[in-house]
């Protein structure tokens, strides 16, 4: 853990990392991979997104409508960025309407322009994905999702006084926009009219003297791999006990593989990951 | 990722202890958890400000605001304070889960009909009334912390926690983007009673509308909506979307569609009111709408709901249609619609529709929709013919078309007929 008063200049640092693997059963079916993940770091900020193509027969190019919505998510948070004023500000006061609205608009914009001229005839669901977004600041965190997938908050519980049982190393994992308790299949998306009716936010500001936790963003067939949401939960642990243990280029050597392992053995689907993580100084 | 866990044991100022229960939301001040006071088997809510909200000055205006207490039930105001590691938090009643916010509205989370859509127009300016009849002010009206109930109207007001004295210049927050009056933007004022009847009006304008008065053209063609351009939009240069007297900001189909859709279906007299509180009222402060003429005029609004034929859907009478020989198209199928039995009682001229209910305010005035004086119903025999039931307390007098007088006593019925008399004590009606 890092303490308060390293930062350099006072400023937070974030490291990010990820993979998306093509499903066990997309293989199999010589489908595409319909996952997509973008991380974009900036000094100040990294916006990460994954996105989950549909795939069903009714949205042959959702692959690429996963791309354009992790493309439009980088492109809307970064220009709240470069833009003028406070982010933080920009961001709360923005929230819940503005920028869902933006992303939608935005998406709906570029699978029209992405379709062009082919043969079948245009629809938004022909594209349909979902999007889960993180913006890691110096002062915040801004998480948004639209339809399944997971933004999990991994941190250690401290003791009293706030010492980390280095014995124990536990962690306290949450979500940090809660699920949907929802039967079926059937996911909100973007190619829903009024998606961004359906696009939940949050916002948490970060003090100086705050330790961000680790995050961990993922599609759906990451959590449709394991058995219980407590399975699920515990991998994210262990992401958090890897990082801190064997460090991030152990993960990034083994990330695809893991994630492969977890497709091939679980839920089939394809799999897009993240982790993004406070820099301690030094590393 | 929060700053209380569940489980978490806490001690307040009251002696109490609560237990955290979990995390319900965050905005840009704090989180709101629901905590378990287990002596009294109560749960409550408690705001648990962010370390940068967690002032002295925010301190000092909740222990104040406990110390006074509510102004009235509407309120979800500060009960008890808890403070650890040098932050601190309130506790509140818990919101009741079936009351919805605005956002839900804007989000279609929540979908009242019209006549409930009225009485939370209605409950929401007669409370921030009350609030200013005692001569504090909100501050910080917005979406975010009205709460109404979809199926009647009733209304919550909550995050009580930014009500000073009118005119407190001593700090504290200046409201929430877009909700802000003007003059705040530009640095003039402080927040002030005049300011919150300028929220009000906004949040009116949003539920009514589902969308902001200012954002238009302007708002449209922006790519960034960073801090200068909301200064402009909201603060230095705002320009209603129906200013008749200034189209350079109308909302543009396709992407600001409520705008367009619902300023079409209401009638003449709320529009011209929102144009008021939009246009003259932007720049004055001293005229902008008052909460009793919001009250009258959306009582007005409420008693002229009536119902296609084809599709059930609410529509709202308009007298300038019937004065012109138009027909009432329905807003949802374009059906024409015929025109239900009405009464005119005083000013009022209320639509007699199979659901209709009288109150003591159609005939006492006061905004009184909760005592009950009279309610359509069925002949139980002659199908067709409809009736007014006396369901107060007090005797009526019906004088129909011909002279004759008979007495209606409570639980009795008046026939429905065309230029009949109902004498109700204060008032009389006529039937149309």
């Amino acid at each position: 853990m890092m303490e308060s008063g390293k930062r350099k200049n006072g400023k937070r640092r974030w490291i990010s990392t990820g993979s998306r693997v093509q499903g066990a059963s997309h293989i199999r079916n010589g489908q595409p991979c319909q996952d997509a993940l973008s991380i974009k770091r900036d000094k100040d900020y990294h916006v990460i997104s994954v996105s989950d193509g549909h795939g069903s027969s009714q949205c042959p190019y959702s692959d690429e409508g996963a791309k354009a919505a992790v493309e439009v998510a980088y492109f809307v948070f970064d220009s709240i960025f470069k833009g003028r004023g406070d982010p933080f500000q920009n961001f709360v006061a923005n929230k819940d309407i503005w920028i869902p609205k933006q992303i939608e608009q935005n998406w709906k914009s570029m699978v029209t322009l992405i379709h062009g001229t082919r043969p079948v005839p245009f629809s938004y669901e022909l594209y349909g994905a979902t999007l889960l977004t993180l913006v890691v600041a110096n002062d915040f965190i801004f998480a948004l999702q639209l339809g399944d997938g997971d933004i999990l908050s991994i941190e250690p519980i401290s003791t009293d006084g706030n010492q980390e049982d280095e014995s124990q190393k536990k962690t306290q994992v949450d979500w940090v926009i809660p699920p949907d308790i929802r039967i079926g299949s059937e996911t909100e998306s973007l190619c829903q009219t009024d998606a961004w009716q359906y696009m939940k936010a949050r916002i948490i500001p970060l003090g100086p003297e705050d330790t961000a936790p680790m995050f961990l963003l993922s599609t759906d067939g990451y959590a449709n791999s394991f058995n219980s949401n407590e399975g699920f939960k515990q991998a994210g642990a262990d992401f958090y006990n890897l990082w801190e243990e064997e460090g991030l280029s152990f993960i990034d050597d083994n990330l695809e593989g893991w994630l492969m392992e977890s497709s091939a053995q679980g839920s089939g689907d394809d799999i897009a990951v993240a982790l993004v993580k406070e820099a301690v100084v030094g590393n | 990722m929060t700053a209380l866990k569940t489980g978490a044991k806490l001690q307040s100022q009251h002696k109490r202890v609560y237990t955290v229960i979990r995390f319900i939301a965050s905005g840009g001040q704090g989180e709101v958890y629901e905590v378990e006071d287990k002596a009294s088997r109560s749960r409550y809510a408690l705001k648990w400000y962010f370390k940068h909200s967690a002032t002295p000055y925010q301190k000092k205006l909740i222990d104040r605001l406990i110390s006074r207490g509510k102004p009235d039930d509407r309120f979800l105001w500060p009960l008890d304070m808890i403070e650890q590691k040098g932050l601190f938090g309130y506790v509140m009643d818990l919101r009741p889960t079936d009351y919805k916010s605005v956002l839900d509205l804007m989000k279609r989370r929540a979908e009242p009909t019209f006549a409930a859509l009225c009485m939370a127009g209605i409950n929401l300016a007669d409370g921030y009334q009350s609030l200013h009849s005692q001569g504090l002010c909100y501050r910080d009206i917005s979406f975010g912390n009205l709460f109404f109930n979809p199926v009647n109207g009733d209304v919550l007001i909550c995050d009580n926690d930014n009500v000073t004295v009118n005119q407190d210049s001593d700090g504290g927050t200046e409201g929430t983007p877009r909700f802000i009056a003007p003059e705040i933007i530009s640095r003039k004022q402080y927040p002030s009673t005049l300011t919150d009847l300028y929220s009000m009006a906004v949040l009116l304008f949003y539920m009514f509308m589902l969308h902001h008065p200012l954002e238009g053209a302007i708002e449209a063609n922006i790519k960034c909506l960073d801090g200068k351009a909301m200064e402009k939009i909201y603060g230095k240069e705002p320009i209603f979307i129906w200013d008749p007297a200034n189209n350079s900001n109308r909302p543009i189909p396709g992407y600001q569609d409520n705008a367009i859709i619902f300023w079409d279906i209401y009638p003449p007299y709320i529009r011209d009111l929102f144009t008021r509180a939009f246009t003259v009222g932007l720049k004055d402060p001293n005229k902008r709408i008052v909460e009793k003429q919001w009250k009258e005029v959306i009582s007005q609004l409420r008693d002229s709901i009536m119902y296609c034929s084809y599709c059930s859907s609410e529509n709202f009478y308009d007298l300038l249609k019937v004065k012109q020989n138009q027909n009432h198209h329905c807003w949802q199928c374009k059906g024409v619609i015929s025109l239900p039995p009405r009464i005119k009682i005083g000013n009022q001229l209320i639509m007699l529709n199979h659901n209709t209910e009288l109150f003591s305010h159609h005939i006492k005035g006061g905004f009184d929709f909760s005592t009950k004086i009279g309610k359509i119903s069925k002949h139980p025999t002659r199908p067709g013919r409809w009736g007014l039931t006396n369901t107060g307390s007090d005797n009526w007098t019906l004088t129909k078309q011909n002279g004759e007088s008979t007495t209606v006593m409570s639980g009795k019925t008046a026939p429905l007929q065309t230029d009949a008399k109902i004498n109700f004590g204060p008032v009389e009606g006529i039937i149309h």
